[in-house]
């Protein structure tokens, strides 16, 4: 039975749909007050615990994120194709994938598919004779259901590396806009980007490394641009501000009201040099950006049914309280056995709520008192954001 | 000896408890608003091989919610949890089997992993056994990542992610990262999910024009497998690599490990009737 008896109290009860409400003032200054969001939110208290695995190896420092880039990307028009854009190859036999881009409203301008027999390659200006190992046309490409408007080359490896023109000989739309992706697959080229941590509370900055590698080591010398995207999907250029490990970033602040669950994506447009080769990579990561709606005090007090924690409520909403619970075994020593939560609707103010446990599983779980618990966050679910959180 | 009875025993109470459980079985979509997955989605023949696991094998339901939306909205986990709970209730189903495919084993993780978020996820979590999640998308593709590249395909993407498609914003790799940190459990470093969330792995595409099997709801082209190979390990389905589908829960096994002539199964094969597969999930429900 992982069920508590609060649960079943509300089972079949279905969301309702709140009414907007602005409230005039926040009750702490770092806090901030917010309009109720308009989408259907929970309004009853659920109480859940589960047993958890008694070989858990709780990742408890904050989650960063590491990825490796080996390609690029970048927008051209129609016209620029016609009359032949700069590439930049630094793997042989590298992919280029070329994809006509929707207009705003959503027509692709005049078939803007390319057809790949008509894509040539220079070098200088000399015209390379059969340069593509393979190409791969609109309607091949549709049957993967992956990239629609969409064709591609392979580089034939004997074209080896270096810079090359690519022109599209066949009449195109001046101003159909495409995507032109450089997939260097098996590079040792890459570009290496992190952060230490993937959520964030407003008006923090953001931190991240960015490394060009090769397989020989790091290449010095590169030259980052990086932008935001904000959820709305606009972008905002950032400057990236050097730091003893990496850089840090302002995060724009949106006027707008956020869908919630959506995130922030931080873009990086990087290259170097590196024995007379010119290497260009772009890469992202992901990131949350709260809105500090509520907290909770640093002293919760545990009971044998529950553990009490003091809220501050600055915007109403629907927020959850969960928390790794430790019993103590038969050589004294604490260890996790379940992981409980406790979700409440609650208006603006001071609230004292209850994380309830669930006596089943603690009956079965074989630990004693004291309890206690640990990894205790608080989460508002009606903007689905990561407020807090107490080792 | 002693151990050998308790065993028997042990085995007998189960089968016994198993048989006395009402037992239901869902099949959930992945991505893609459905309206008639039974046909669209899984196809007859799956669908009603897989049934005949069950007890009673009229106790099934196929669920056809919006998995273009993100996983928490309420016409993916929202609808999901509606169907779900009238099936309960109207079958009065005590053991259910949750069979997902790809990113639909993200929706029933959002369930799973957030109890307290909507008062009907409880019950649902409470009558789970478990879930059979085929191919599931749990950390995300590099796919997703390409296609949104300079913003370019958020009005247009083939089927297999949907159109248009939040979902397919959901599945970028670094997004799922963040999810499965904050708001998922299973995957490597979170608590475990409450119930048991076995995936099948799919780890190869075989499309060669003289295998005929390749053809079991499989691609017809190389060319286009080739392009999109490009951005995934050499371990995947065509769509998810391999560590993706193994990343949250626990591997039940992978494709080739169990299929009929040890052939891989692609992410379109993994939910149809293709080298047996219909009939090991049989076997385990």
């Amino acid at each position: 039975m992982q069920l508590s008896k609060f649960s079943q109290l509300v089972l079949g009860a279905l969301p309702l749909l709140v009414a907007t409400s602005v409230h005039a003032k926040s009750l702490d200054k770092d806090l901030i007050s917010l309009n109720v969001p308009f989408q259907a939110v929970e309004q009853h208290t659920v109480h859940f615990s589960q047993a958890i695995s008694p070989n858990l190896q709780l990742a408890t420092d904050k989650q960063g994120y590491e990825t490796q880039s080996d390609e690029y990307w970048f927008e051209v028009t129609g016209k620029e194709l016609n009359e032949g854009i700069a590439l930049d190859i630094s793997q042989p036999g590298a992919l280029i994938r070329l994809s006509g881009k929707n207009s705003p409203d959503d027509i692709l301008l005049n078939d803007g598919t390319i057809d790949p027999m008509d894509i040539e390659l220079y070098q200088g200006k000399n015209k390379l004779s059969s340069p593509f190992k393979q190409t791969v046309s609109q309607q091949q490409l549709a049957t993967a259901n992956i990239f629609p408007n969409s064709s591609a080359v392979k580089l034939d490896k004997a074209m080896g590396k270096g810079q090359f023109q690519l022109r599209v000989k066949s009449k195109l739309s001046s101003n159909q806009r495409y995507i032109i992706n450089v997939k260097e697959k098996n590079s040792p080229h890459k570009l290496q980007l992190s952060t230490e941590r993937m959520s964030y509370i407003s008006g923090e900055q953001v931190h991240l490394e960015a490394k060009f590698k090769h397989s020989d080591g790091l290449i010095p010398g590169a030259r980052h641009q990086a932008f935001i995207k904000m959820p709305s999907g606009e972008k905002h250029p950032v400057i990236l501000a050097e730091t003893d490990s990496g850089y840090r970033v302002n995060v724009p602040e949106s006027m707008e009201e956020q869908r919630p669950g959506l995130l922030y994506e931080l873009h990086l447009e990087s290259q170097v040099s590196d024995k007379g080769l010119h290497i260009r990579r772009n890469a992202k990561f992901a990131f949350a950006l709260a809105q500090p709606t509520a907290k909770m005090a640093q002293e919760i007090s545990v009971n044998p049914d529950n553990a009490k924690v003091s809220l501050t409520i600055a915007s109403e909403g629907r927020y959850e309280i969960s928390g790794l619970v430790y019993g103590t075994n038969k050589e004294g020593k604490s260890q996790p056995f379940m992981l409980s939560r406790s979700a409440y609707y609650l208006p603006a103010g001071d609230h004292q709520v209850a994380l309830e446990f669930d006596k089943s599983i603690m009956a079965s779980a074989g630990l004693a008192a004291p309890y206690k618990v640990k990894n205790i966050r608080l989460m508002d679910q009606s903007r689905m954001a990561l407020l807090q959180e107490i080792k | 000896m002693k151990k050998v009875l308790i065993g028997l025993v042990t085995a007998y109470l189960a089968i016994t408890s198993s048989a006395q459980a009402n037992q239901g079985l869902a099949f959930i979509h992945g991505t893609g608003k459905q309206t008639d997955a039974y046909n669209d989605y899984w196809t007859g023949s799956f669908v009603n091989s897989v049934r005949q696991g069950l007890t009673d094998s009229s106790k099934y339901t196929v669920i056809n919610c919006d998995f273009d939306q993100f996983m928490w909205d309420s016409q993916a986990a929202g609808c999901l949890a509606e169907q779900l709970t009238s099936f309960i209730n109207n079958q009065n189903i005590t053991q259910l089997t949750l069979l997902t495919h790809s990113n639909g084993g993200n929706v029933v993780r959002w369930i799973l992993s957030n109890p307290t978020y909507d008062s009907r996820f409880p019950n649902i979590i409470n009558k789970t056994g478990k879930v059979i999640a085929l191919a599931p998308s749990s950390l995300g593709t590099p796919l997703a990542d390409t296609v949104k590249q300079g913003n370019v395909f958020e009005t247009s993407l083939g089927w297999l992610l949907g159109y248009d498609s939040d979902a397919v914003t959901q599945q970028q790799v670094s997004w799922m990262a963040y999810y499965n940190q904050n708001w998922l459990l299973g995957t490597s470093g979170r608590p475990n999910l409450p119930k048991e969330f076995k995936a099948v792995v799919g780890s190869d595409v075989d499309s060669a024009f003289w295998d005929g099997d390749s053809y079991c709801a499989g691609y017809q082209y190389q060319v286009a497998l080739e392009t999109t190979q490009n951005w995934l390990d050499s371990c995947s389905d065509g769509f998810l690599n391999c560590s993706s589908q193994s990343g949250a829960g626990s591997v039940w096994f992978t494709d080739k490990q169990r299929t009929r002539g040890s052939e891989p199964l692609s992410h379109q094969q993994s939910r149809r009737d293709c080298f047996n597969l219909d009939t090991i999930i049989r076997n385990d429900i």
